[in-house]
Parts: structure tokens; C-alpha cells; sequence
């Protein structure tokens, strides 16, 4: 059986809307069912699949998630906001930058961009409309600043990308920080841009902004103080070797149970329970996709699918710049149709290899994959969070994903700027 | 028969945020003994591992019940709702027919498994305790995944 139909059967269960892991489950099993000498049974798939999931630094993933909505709920996105209204504020485009620091910011403590789209924009995108802006301009505003979620560390896609290829998820945590900055920088401009435009209702903003400094820098910054210390256990731990990224998961998970029930007292107990099984439907839908991924890329290493693959890029085309500007073409593409987990988890192997025999480092092949498959996240069809911001504003999808354009314009540029200069990702390592 | 919905309606979602809770709170013990006493657990890691495995299996008729799969919907629901319905039945078909395939080599699996006796290199539990998840997790799969077809005739015939 050639890899061609087993992808071809893949994209057939896909579209007519089979789970992404049974389809996964179901291509893994296709080549040992029509060829009975193919070494992979199903007892060997089963198996797989067990050990896809038999893994400690995968953990980390439900931690995330677990903290990722104590923190939501505990209002700590809040929190940020107010600190960096509170300084830029009243700059032109102010509030929409303080809003994609705060996505940067709370991107350091959730490990992913729905999340962060979904507990940002909950809190600021009321905020944005009240003060006169635009609700689609926001709206798509929050939904492209969300991707930051998974390039500033801690990032599930990292995890992921760590466990397929072989590296360090701890320099991958490093390597994503200048990036993010980067991307986030990029935004901003075009906010700066739009604002100059159209306006903004300075009245307004300023009433807010004075509200607030009423309080008193010194008021702001300790009502923020804890929830500013997070980013710093959890990114501190892992950088400074003291924890393993799924160890600074679990004391972000305590650390946010106990400011949000002791310190902020956002949160009851009663609320507990409640918590865990978000977090169960969370990530519950990701499980089986992890183990099924993993067996299918030992059935696709199995019929030799990641060095014919490579050999035949190498030799169609002979320039490292085209071979990048090929394999960056189709990860946006792959990141428009698939999520982003499956997706890093099947490519990896594959491109691997490739990226060896052109010389690219592959702590930089991680992040611009990622970054690839992040802007897959603001992308119809399969945009998860255009889905999660328009339903905050009811707008529908394809409005957002229309004003999201600009910004994912823009995003492209950042992403060209960190495959080109490999350094913006490892200069910190 | 109050029972019997809710324990229909939670079954494994109880047994999920039961898993969950142990699982935090043993790394937590872990990450406390470590850093606070210095003393490194042995059983911590395998256990906190074991348990995730056997979340990952148990994920799967979770999903399909409280139907949260991850899936691309875009195209099918483009479809008149006749049709969409039909291919609602078709996917289910398609998932139950490989779960069923899947169930009788999971079976063999954990049989090979008693058979060797082969323990925990931590815990020294038997290993079958963990390699049993994937026969459990695909029986209460086809469960779910022969409910979800039962609903999903009486839809299409309570549309004609």
C-alpha cells in the first residue's frame, strides 16, 4: 500500500467528518489489513498507541490546561490588563496594545491560544467596544493575539514538538520567547496603524485610564503583583533548571489554586469541581488524538515514509530557500485544514530529516513550524480561535476572519523574519 | 432510573476528573518532596503516567458521548440536513466498525500481557492493570458509539 493512499484515505475520513483520531486510528490499521506480511498489526498499533501516551513531559499538557482555567477564572487575565492599561493606556492605540500585552503575558501562563482568546477576550473585548472601538476591529484583534498563546512559553505545541523530534522542550521554551516579542511587536504596529486611521475616542479611554491611576501606581501594581509573578515561576523554574516543564505545570496549577482562593478570593471551592471537568473537555479531545498520532507516524517511519519523503524534496529541489519557502507554503496550508497537535506530531519525522540534510538547526525548524500552524489557528476553515473569539461577540466567523486579514498580513511578515534569521530564535540559547 | 441517566450522563467524566485530581495531587506530593525535602520519589511518576494512559483510553467514549471530538464539520454541515444526517449514521458506522476490529486485539493484548506477568519496574504492579485500558476504553466506546446510532435513527425518522 503506497503513502499516497493512505493519505488519500486519511483526508477521506476527515472530510466526511470522522474524528481526527479514529481517522487517525483508521489509516494506522489500513496497511497491515490489506497486506497481512506488513509488519504493523493492530496488536502492534494497539501498542503504539499506548506508548504514545506512556510519557511524563506529555503531562504537562493537562496541567497547563488545569492552571491555564483556575487563572481564568480567578480573573488574573484581569489583572494584567489593568497593570498595562494603566501605563500605555493613553498612547495612541494604547488599549488595543495593552490588550495583545496582556495575550503575550497570559500566553506565559496558559499553554495555548484558544484559552487564551477565550479568557483575554472575555474580559477585554467589552472593555475595547465601550471605549469606542470597533467590535470587529477587536474582535479580530483578540483572535490573532491569541496565537500568541502557543509561541510564548509555556506552549503545548512545543511540548509536542519536543516529544516527536527529540528536543529539548526546555530550549524550545527559550527559543519561543524572541519570537513571540517579535510577532507581538508586529501587531502592535498595525494597531498603531489602524488607530491613526480611524480614531479613538481619547474622552473616553482617558476617563479609564485616570480611573484607574486614581488608585495609585502603587494600588495597581500589588492588586497585579501576584498575577505578574506567575509568568515568573513558571517560565523561572524551567529556565533556570530548578523544575521540568511538566513540574512547573503542576506548581502553576497550586500556585493559581491559591491566589485565586486565598489571595484574590476570585474563586469558592464550590467552583473546584467545576474547574476539573472543563479542563476533563479541554483536553479530553486531545488525548486519543496524541496516541493515535503516534502510532500512525511509527506506520508511516515503518514504510520508510519520512526518507523517501525527504529524498525526493532534496532532489526536486535543490535550493535551501526554496526547500524553506516550499515546506513554509505547506505547513500554513496544513494549519488551515488540521489542528495544530495531530498535525506537528505526523510532520515532524516526516520533515525532520529534511531539515538535516539542509542544515537547518531544529530547535529553529520547532518554531517556525509552530508559528506555521499558529496562524492556522486565525485561518477558515478550521480557525479554532476565530470560532472561539466570534462566539464572545457573536459575529460571524468569516467577518472576524475578514478584519483578521490585516493582521495576519503582518504576522506573515514576522513569521519570513524568524525563518530567515534563524538567530531571533537562538540567540537566547 | 434517575441513577441510571446520571450515571449514563457522567460515567466517564467522573472517572476522568477522579484521575485528574490524583494526578495533580501525586506530582504535587512529587514536586513538594523533591524541592521541599529533597527526598525523590520512585512510584510518583509511574503511577501519575499509568493514570494518564488510562485517561487517554477512557477519553475516547467520553468524547464520543458528550460528542466533543475533534473534527472537521465544515463540510458535511454544508449538506442539507437529510443528508447531514446520514452521514452522521455513516461516521458512526465507519467508528464502530473499527473499534470492533480494534476490541478483539485489544483482548489479545492484555491476554499476552496476564500471560507474561510482567510488573511495574517501579510499583511492581502487574503490567496488565495498565494494558487492559485500551479493551476497557474501546468496550465503552462501542457503548456510546451504538447509543449515539440509536439517537441518531430516531432523528432521521422523526424528520420524515
Amino acid at each position: 500500500m503506497s503513502a499516497g493512499t493512505i493519505f488519500l484515505a486519511f483526508f477521506v475520513c476527515l472530510f466526511i467528518a470522522i474524528p481526527v483520531s479514529s481517522s487517525l486510528g483508521i489509516v494506522s490499521i489500513l496497511p497491515g489489513l490489506v497486506d497481512p506480511s506488513f509488519p504493523a498489526s493492530a496488536t502492534y498499533v494497539i501498542r503504539a498507541m499506548l506508548g504514545g501516551v506512556d510519557s511524563f513531559p506529555l503531562l504537562a499538557i493537562p496541567m497547563f490546561v488545569l492552571s491555564g482555567i483556575i487563572m481564568a477564572k480567578g480573573g488574573v487575565s484581569k489583572k494584567l490588563f489593568e497593570v498595562f492599561s494603566f501605563f500605555i493606556g493613553k498612547f495612541t492605540a494604547g488599549m488595543p496594545c495593552a490588550v495583545i500585552v496582556t495575550c503575550l503575558f497570559y500566553g506565559a501562563i496558559s499553554g495555548s491560544a484558544p484559552a487564551t482568546v477565550a479568557a483575554v477576550g472575555s474580559m477585554t473585548i467589552p472593555v475595547l467596544i465601550n471605549l469606542g472601538y470597533d467590535v470587529k476591529f477587536s474582535t479580530a484583534l483578540v483572535a490573532v493575539a491569541g496565537s500568541l498563546g502557543v509561541i510564548i512559553p509555556p506552549s503545548i505545541p512545543f511540548i509536542l514538538y519536543g516529544m516527536a523530534s527529540g528536543a529539548s522542550i526546555g530550549d524550545m521554551f527559550t527559543a519561543g520567547i524572541l519570537p513571540g516579542f517579535l510577532i507581538a511587536g508586529c501587531l502592535m504596529a498595525y494597531s498603531y496603524v489602524y488607530c491613526k486611521k480611524h480614531g479613538e475616542d481619547k474622552e473616553k479611554i482617558n476617563e479609564t485610564v485616570d480611573a484607574l491611576r486614581k488608585k495609585g501606581i502603587g494600588k495597581v501594581l500589588m492588586d497585579s503583583f501576584w498575577a505578574l509573578l506567575t509568568p515568573v515561576i513558571i517560565l523561572g523554574s524551567i529556565y533556570s533548571g530548578v523544575a521540568s516543564p511538566t513540574e512547573a505545570a503542576v506548581l502553576s496549577v497550586f500556585y493559581a489554586l491559591i491566589i485565586s482562593l486565598f489571595v484574590y478570593k476570585t474563586l469558592t471551592l464550590k467552583e473546584i469541581p467545576n474547574i476539573f471537568r472543563e479542563s476533563i473537555r479541554t483536553f479530553g479531545p486531545m488525548l486519543f488524538i496524541l496516541a493515535a498520532a503516534s502510532a500512525f507516524a511509527r506506520i508511516l517511519a515503518l514504510m520508510n515514509v519520512p526518507q523517501s519523503v525527504s529524498v525526493w524534496i532534496t532532489s526536486t529541489f535543490t535550493s535551501k530557500a526554496i526547500i524553506l519557502i516550499v515546506i513554509n507554503v505547506f505547513l500554513l496550508l496544513v494549519g488551515m485544514v488540521m489542528d495544530g497537535g495531530p498535525a506537528i506530531l505526523i510532520l515532524t519525522p516526516i520533515m525532520v530529516p529534511i531539515m538535516n540534510s539542509i542544515g537547518v538547526n531544529l530547535i529553529h525548524f520547532g518554531i517556525f513550524m509552530v508559528v506555521n500552524l499558529a496562524i492556522g489557528f486565525v485561518t477558515p476553515p478550521v480557525g479554532i480561535n476565530l470560532f472561539v473569539a466570534s462566539s464572545l461577540t457573536k459575529l460571524p466567523v468569516m467577518e472576524v476572519s475578514k478584519h483578521a486579514m490585516p493582521f495576519i498580513l503582518l504576522f506573515l511578515v514576522a513569521l519570513s523574519l524568524i525563518v530567515i534569521f534563524p538567530q531571533i530564535s537562538l540567540i537566547l540559547l | 432510573m434517575k441513577i441510571i441517566k446520571l450515571i449514563d450522563d457522567n460515567f466517564e467524566e467522573i472517572l476522568l476528573m477522579l484521575l485528574l485530581v490524583f494526578m495533580t495531587i501525586v506530582m504535587g506530593i512529587q514536586v513538594v518532596a523533591r524541592y521541599a525535602f529533597n527526598y525523590s520519589l520512585t512510584w510518583s511518576e509511574e503511577i501519575t503516567r499509568y493514570m494518564f494512559i488510562w485517561s487517554a483510553f477512557l477519553s475516547i467514549s467520553h468524547c464520543t458521548k458528550k460528542q466533543i471530538s475533534i473534527k472537521i464539520e465544515q463540510l458535511v454541515s454544508m449538506l442539507p440536513t437529510k443528508i447531514h444526517a446520514v452521514f452522521k449514521i455513516i461516521e458512526k458506522v465507519i467508528m464502530l466498525a473499527f473499534f470492533s476490529y480494534m476490541i478483539k486485539y485489544a483482548y489479545v493484548f492484555v491476554q499476552a500481557s496476564v500471560a507474561s506477568g510482567q510488573l511495574s519496574p517501579a510499583m511492581r504492579l502487574p503490567m496488565y492493570l495498565v494494558q487492559v485500558a485500551p479493551l476497557v476504553g474501546f468496550g465503552l466506546t462501542i457503548i456510546r458509539l451504538l447509543q449515539g446510532l440509536v439517537f441518531e435513527f430516531k432523528v432521521l425518522i422523526s424528520a420524515n
